[in-house]
């Protein structure tokens, strides 16, 4: 089907869409190209040069041994981005399947997931990581695998609320009517029903999966030093917080923003997926009232 | 079942559909029209329902019987379903064409092209104009009464052997719901299908039914052609739901009702459960179950009344 001009299909980049996406490509990219942008090696001690304030050497100054903040951002962003996408990713993959079979099919199956998901949920969750890269070993792959099987529980319970209310819809039942199997209803009607709601969860748990791996790191089970990694940096920079704050402050602001940005950037796709919000006349009118819109 | 135990929300039925005839169902909340129309298509949760009996399909394959996968071929093409509320029936995030689209190619080997005009030709037929861009529209820009008519083309694309339409009118405004029940009497006629019309409105009914059954507390306690039905009811609840239709010219007057609720159906009925609330009771009735009596060819009913004395009764 050709797209046809009279059929609003919504406007996907609106200005909060445009700049958080200008926000998230700029970090990414940057942390992407890191070896090309970093003015100095990451890893590089510099004792004559230990807490520097910003200059044109160090644009954002040095740390206790000397190291670059700006250049340890960069690469740190690296691991931390890819930590966070990892374990959000791992509880994804697992968790919503989860969720959405439990929801939908209930009783015995229903009990025996939510059981398992309890048991997970009733250890303090950097607790339960710990005992996993314990017992596997130490290594920033076990610890993403630990983080993410800890948030399964989150979302696998979001998941199974959610279809518990979807599954009573009228919709449900006309798709059992008109003759849908029980895995078309749950993957093709029920689901992209839940999608939105997910998708908040999501970008909140990344900025928690960048936290939680900084505490993995800073009690030696994450990141090793002297890899950077955001978390680390923040960890790390804690004690001198009242004397050189920006050491401490940049990599917090920097994961704030990728947190906010994704946020925000949920919203417009949250927007866009629901069909009725999309075309919403009023929100049309703003818009033009705002310029945004060329129609 | 419930906290209270098991519920018997059905009992004793006997229904039969013949091709191209409309049989509507009718009785007050809660006495089973939804369960019984429900049971037909199996669309109970097996895990806390029951069936009993059987559902015979061209008299011959019992649908009670069959496997999933025969189940849901069965579904939606030889018997599909028309909801009570139409904006909750539709998937909000699909566009109605694709909706009806994946439907109709779900039973039929039609390719992409071909099954798309169908799609269209169906949303003219049921009057959703222009249908090329109606098509593209989602759930929620069309009112109430256009969503109707587009599950209406939903449940006929297949041509099915059998429409139920559950309360099809009920959310919808009245001038709607003429035009709703126009356009399903006339696809009916046109597609020779058969239509199990279930309702709490006997203006519905005598407007499109060929035959009735009153249903009470599970039971068809009368069941006959509309005419029969409408001008010489024998069982006392017909009579009484036909007595509290609002008549024209009425003004000033109260409405008339049947005092009383339908019995609770997690219990035992002994005797006629609708005893309790009928005005012509005797003892018999609280004691032994009525029998089934003949009032004509096809008019059957559930009480001890015979026909004559009872038809001289309502007149």
């Amino acid at each position: 089907m050709k797209k046809d001009k009279t059929v609003n299909y919504g406007k996907f980049f609106t200005a909060p869409v445009i700049i958080s996406l200008a926000v998230l490509i700029i970090i990414i990219g940057s942390v992407i190209f890191a070896d090309l942008i970093a003015p100095y090696d990451p890893n590089a001690l510099d004792m004559k040069n230990m807490l520097k304030d910003p200059s044109s050497l160090h644009w954002l100054g040095t740390d206790k041994v000397g190291r670059d903040i700006f250049s340890r951002l960069l690469f740190g962003g690296r691991t931390s981005l890819l930590s966070a996408l990892g374990v959000v990713g791992i509880s994804v993959i697992i968790g919503v399947p989860v969720g959405l079979l439990s929801g939908y099919y209930g009783g015995k199956l229903d009990t025996l997931l939510m059981r398992i998901c309890d048991i997970i949920v009733s250890f303090p969750a950097l607790l339960l990581a710990f005992v996993f890269v314990a017992a596997f070993g130490r290594s920033l792959t076990n610890a993403i695998l630990a983080l993410g099987i800890v948030y399964i529980p989150m979302l696998a319970k979001l998941t199974r609320s959610l279809m518990l209310i979807e599954k009573n819809k009228t919709y449900v039942e006309a798709a059992h009517s008109i003759g849908y199997s029980n895995r078309r209803i749950i993957f093709l009607e029920i689901f992209p029903n839940c999608i939105s709601t997910i998708l908040v969860q999501l970008t909140l748990d990344i900025g928690y999966a960048v936290l939680d791996m900084a505490a993995m790191s800073f009690l030696g089970l994450g990141v090793q030093p002297p890899t950077s990694d955001w978390g680390f940096m923040l960890e790390e920079n804690r004690a001198f917080l009242t004397t050189h704050p920006l050491t401490a402050i940049v990599p917090g602001l920097v994961i704030i923003l990728i947190v906010v940005a994704l946020n925000i950037f949920t919203d417009g796709v949250q927007a866009y997926l629901d069909p009725s919000q999309r075309a919403l006349p009023s929100v049309t009118k703003f818009k033009r009232k705002l310029g945004i819109t060329r129609d | 079942m419930s906290i209270s135990g098991l519920v018997y929300a059905v009992r004793d039925i006997t229904l039969d559909i013949r091709k191209g005839e409309i049989l509507g169902i009718v009785g007050e909340s809660g006495c089973g029209k939804s369960m019984t129309a429900k049971s037909i298509l199996r669309l109970h949760d097996e895990k806390k329902m029951e069936y009993g009996g059987s559902i015979l399909l061209d008299g011959e394959k019992d649908i009670l019987k069959m496997s999933k996968k025969e189940l849901r071929e069965m579904r939606g093409r030889d018997i599909s379903m028309i909801f009570q509320d139409p904006i909750t029936t539709l998937n909000p995030l699909k566009t109605i064409g694709k909706q009806i689209l994946e439907m109709y190619q779900l039973h039929t080997d039609i390719s992409g092209e071909e099954a798309q005009a169908k799609v269209l030709e169906l949303l003219d037929l049921v009057g959703i104009v222009p249908a090329q861009d109606r098509f593209r529209q989602y759930p929620f820009e069309l009112s109430g009464g256009q969503l109707q008519r587009v599950c209406i083309a939903m449940a006929l694309a297949c041509r099915p052997k059998l429409l139920i339409a559950d309360e099809p009118t009920t959310a919808l405004d009245v001038t709607m719901q003429a035009q709703v029940l126009d356009l399903l009497k006339r696809l009916q006629r046109k597609y020779n299908s058969s239509v199990l019309l279930i309702t709490h409105n006997f203006g519905v009914v005598a407007e499109i039914c060929d035959r009735i059954a009153v249903m009470y507390a599970g039971q068809i306690v009368e069941s006959g052609d509309v005419r029969e039905i409408f001008y010489h009811p024998c069982h006392p609840y017909t009579k009484d739901l036909i007595a509290s239709i609002p008549k024209t010219g009425q003004h000033g007057t109260q409405l008339t009702t049947i005092p009383g609720m339908p019995p609770r159906l997690n219990q035992d009925i002994v005797g006629c459960p609708y005893a309790p609330r009928c005005t012509k009771v005797c003892d018999r009735c609280r004691t032994e179950a009525p029998p089934l009596k003949n009032a004509g060819e096809t008019h059957e009913y559930l009480c001890f009344l015979e026909p004559d004395n009872s038809r001289e009764v309502s007149a």
